[in-house]
């Protein structure tokens, strides 16, 4: 797995919580910035919820 | 962070393994044979390698699986700089940075710098990746 290669300046400082619902989401909270396969940056976030039913019409989320 | 783990004690580093949270990504096995090789037993040998390789190689298993105790007064992994989540084509979500996972009544279940999170559905092991993506054919796009 490769560092981010975009231009993105990564946002860091703190950390990252990931709340694992019963029968729910992964809602994650913290500043994070989403890779693809490649391991460039797609775009980044503070919150988001993620699809872990592998049933989701907008995977990941 | 390292509960049931087997523990492979070496004079300068220990490496702890959860079998539970491997999913065969063959990174060490790749970056260093010498200490990590499935086909030998133990498969793991700390003697046969430095111990700063052992701990590079092992920060980049993305599990979380592997860690390391030193014992010769080197550093310890360090936290990433900036929390990622990497979007595995038909796979997990490979999350690195200072990552703590909570349970839904707010208890710590991991607090760790690697972790590969289920998104199949399929994980006898949830939250956490066990390959089981593979066997039900998980088909999702790395986006």
């Amino acid at each position: 797995m490769k560092e981010p290669q975009t231009g993105l300046t990564l946002k860091g400082e703190g950390g990252l919580t990931i709340i694992v619902g019963t029968n729910d989401s992964y809602e994650i909270k913290g500043p994070f910035t989403i890779l693809n396969d490649a391991g460039d940056a797609v775009f980044q976030a503070e919150e988001e919820w993620f699809c872990r039913c592998g049933h989701s019409s907008n995977k990941p989320f | 962070m390292a509960t049931r783990a087997r523990t492979y004690a070496g004079e300068h580093i220990d490496v702890n393994y959860e079998v539970r949270r491997c999913i065969h990504a063959e990174e060490c096995v790749r970056h260093l044979r010498e200490v990590f090789d499935n086909k030998k037993t133990p498969w793991v040998q700390p003697d046969n390698g430095t111990a700063d390789a052992i701990a590079d190689t092992i920060h980049h298993c993305p599990s979380g699986a592997l860690h390391y105790v030193r014992k010769d007064g080197g550093a310890t992994e360090p936290i990433p700089a900036h929390n990622t989540i990497q979007v595995d084509e038909d796979g997990p979500l490979y999350v690195r940075g200072n990552v703590t996972v909570i349970n839904g009544k707010g208890d710590e279940i991991l607090h760790d710098t690697r972790v590969a999170l289920c998104r199949c559905g399929e994980s006898n092991n949830k939250p956490f990746c066990d390959n089981s993506h593979i066997e039900s054919h998980f088909e999702a796009s790395a986006r």
